[in-house]
């Protein structure tokens, strides 16, 4: 590239009537691409080193395609805001080496790149050619990430990492020129910028030009053969489609996000695709592959001329020509990851408090220092857990704001987060659950939001049914009441005693089944002074009908005898012995 | 099926499978946007609300994105969408083998 054009990079495959760009609003050539690029370029100015044109291309890939390499024509590098919100686009409009917009919105600013192609080009003259050098080492790409505290982040992509990350993959792929990419993820974030303009071009084939989500849109563009470039969260919905609905599709490739092994499967036996997942990140760019078949295969393979290992701490370390050259090398990610003997390796999670929600990095401190900075907030945490959904994890919010109302809580979030870093839910509470050192306590935090370890929804009492006929006591002066009721599934006492066997502590019995069952019957009894012949004879397992009985001699409600059964089996038995009621105006105060 | 109820059980499913839990379902409003402003929701809650309303009615959304957009504008727009797309089913005799 150092002495040739990053445009001669881009369409050296191609010959001047070869596809680039096809799909409803038409086909455009090679040639179409360069010559509309020197007319869009022809209305920037000559740059200073490092300005940037801030791209703001919403709708037409080819556009976007025409705008980017007429910047670069021009010798400027382009600037991908990360969404088109006008703050968003302000912020990066006010850097300093922002110097020229070209985008396809209503706004009265920049150059509107859509009118500059609707208008029917001069006929007097062909359209000046610009070819500035572009040195692999040089920033071509600057992409914004929208980060989590509002403040964007900027990732300096240069020629070198981004052709080059191309050509491997052309490589891996195998493409030949001709290749058709479908793509479902938009060309303004790094990963649609290479595997929706980049690969396309670099190898030689096109790309479509809109960018179809929803399941029977992307079926309605599909060319045969076509490459699906998309993310695991869109691929999801493609369950709606009936058999055979995809079968135009040669291959798939999502990145992002890990692939739900359920979703692998579902397109595996639906639609008879096994898409290929490529592990990357801003900072590294591409680092290894897998097509997993089955659940088992969950290795990655380096991509091609990539260099992999593990430290000691476990910290994925990856060397290659796509990492950002401005890192130390190699790369110390925040993966943690295992080596196998083939030097395949084994994702392990994240070292830090980053999660993915929808393929989107977000930084749980970062959305819990936001909340904080709410008004009237005190304290605030911020807790991800799995969640069923394309999503793949969902953000949940605790806080201590006397007064605030949670809704207005999450609205005000929402004005200042990216979508997918707005915490599900903001619940208000008196108190953090936190160790004295500051640290907070997940479990009962979760159990605050009425979850289960897991994150799962916990039911922390059960449902008693009130209108049960106590079969008749046993004798003339004895008084008898049953309570029953269903233990869910979900029932929150169950956690922390063997997962996979759950058994109801014994405690648990006489304090959350016992006990209220007692209140209700005997609302003015005291409290609980002592236990006697208390026997645990069988497990109350999740989904149990259990019965508790309690007999007393009429007149001597200090002393009732309990059994609780399921079915016919017994659980368990004793007497408890109660407190005399206490007056009537302590008797608040001594009522657990 | 009551069609009057169509709108709340529209809300109940977007509560239930978008999973916010601090809206109640009958606090969305018919005619309010459901993206962006409103709820607030964005493409990927686009795409679980189109599948689950593909499990729970039986419709697909349209080839056209921006006619799904046009559907997935509010309850009222998505109810307007769901009744057209389920006349038109009945409408069309089943592709089922005939009854002998």
């Amino acid at each position: 590239m150092s002495a040739d054009t990053l445009t001669r990079a881009l369409l050296g495959r191609h010959a001047p009537g070869d596809l680039v760009a096809f799909g409803a609003a038409g086909e455009r050539t090679a040639r179409d691409l360069v010559t509309d690029a020197a007319r869009v370029a022809a209305a920037l100015d000559d740059p200073r080193p490092g300005d940037h044109v801030v791209l703001v291309m919403k709708s037409d890939r080819y556009a976007f395609a025409v705008a980017a390499l007429a910047a670069w024509q021009r010798g400027y590098a382009v600037a991908l805001p990360p969404n088109t919100r006008r703050d968003t686009v302000g912020e990066v409009l006010a850097r300093p080496e922002a110097r020229a917009l070209l985008h396809d919105t209503g706004a009265g600013l920049g150059v509107r790149v859509p009118e500059l192609l609707a208008a029917p080009p001069a006929d007097d003259a062909a359209p000046p050619a610009f070819a500035a050098v572009t040195p692999p080492e040089g920033v071509v790409a600057t992409a914004f990430t929208s980060g989590t505290t509002g403040q964007a982040t900027a990732w300096p992509k240069t020629a070198g990492q981004l052709v080059g990350e191309a050509l491997a993959l052309t490589e891996l792929l195998a493409l030949a020129a001709g290749a058709r990419v479908v793509p479902t993820v938009g060309p303004t974030h790094i990963y649609g910028l290479l595997w929706s303009v980049l690969l396309p071009l670099v190898s030689g084939g096109a790309f479509l030009r809109e960018t179809p989500l929803l399941p029977e849109a992307v079926v309605a563009r599909l060319v045969p053969g076509a490459l699906l470039v998309t993310v695991p969260a869109h691929l999801r919905a493609f369950e709606a489609l009936a058999p055979g609905a995809l079968a135009a599709v040669g291959r798939v490739v999502t990145s992002t996000a890990p692939l739900p092994a359920e979703t692998a499967a579902m397109l595996r036996e639906r639609h008879a695709l096994t898409p290929l997942e490529v592990l990357g990140s801003t900072e590294t760019g591409g680092v290894a592959w897998r097509a997993a078949r089955d659940a088992d295969d969950v290795a990655w393979t380096p991509l091609p001329g990539v260099a992999v290992a593990v430290d000691p701490g476990g910290r994925l370390l990856v060397d290659s020509p796509f990492v950002d050259p401005a890192l130390p090398r190699p790369y110390r990610t925040q993966d943690l990851a295992d080596l196998d003997a083939d030097g395949r390796l084994v994702h392990r999670g994240r070292a830090d408090d980053v999660v993915k929600i929808a393929g989107r990095r977000v930084s749980l401190r970062a959305v819990e220092a936001t909340l904080a900075a709410q008004p009237g907030v005190e304290d605030a945490a911020v807790l991800a857990i799995d969640d069923p959904s394309g999503r793949q994890t969902r953000l949940l919010a605790l806080a201590v704001a006397p007064g605030v109302d949670a809704g207005e809580l999450r609205a005000a979030l929402a004005a200042t987060l990216d979508a997918s870093s707005v915490p599900r839910r903001v619940h208000l509470v008196r108190e953090l659950p936190r160790e004295t050192n500051g640290k907070l306590q997940r479990a009962r935090a979760l159990r605050a939001l009425g979850l289960g370890p897991d994150g799962q929804p916990r039911a922390f009492s059960l449902a008693w049914d009130g209108a049960v006929e106590a079969p008749p006591a046993p004798s003339e002066s004895a008084e008898r009441r049953v309570f029953r009721a269903r233990v869910p599934e979900g029932y929150a006492w169950y956690d922390g005693h063997f997962a996979t066997y759950p058994v109801m502590a014994g405690a648990v019995q006489l304090h959350d089944v016992v006990l209220p069952c007692v209140r209700r019957a005997l609302p003015a009894a005291g409290p609980l002074a002592s236990l006697a012949r208390v026997k645990f004879l069988g497990r109350i397992a999740p989904g149990d009908a259990i019965a508790v009985t309690l007999d007393w001699e009429r007149g001597q409600s200090a002393v009732v005898d309990f059994t609780i059964t399921a079915g016919e089996r017994a659980c368990s038995s004793g007497r408890l012995t109660l407190r005399a009621a206490a007056a009537a105006a302590g008797e608040e105060a001594t009522t657990p | 099926m009551t069609d009057a109820s169509l709108e709340d059980r529209l809300k109940h499913l977007i509560v239930d499978t978008l999973m916010l839990e601090d809206v109640d379902a009958a606090d969305i409003e018919t005619e309010a946007p459901l993206f962006v402003e409103g709820l607030g929701l964005d493409s990927i809650d686009a795409l679980e609300l189109a599948l689950a309303i593909h499990k729970e009615f039986g419709v697909r959304t349209r080839e056209d994105d921006e006619k799904n957009r046009e559907h997935f504008h509010s309850v009222k727009s998505l109810a307007e969408f769901i009744r057209t797309e389920q006349a038109k089913a009945a409408a069309t005799p089943a592709e089922a083998a005939p009854e002998a």
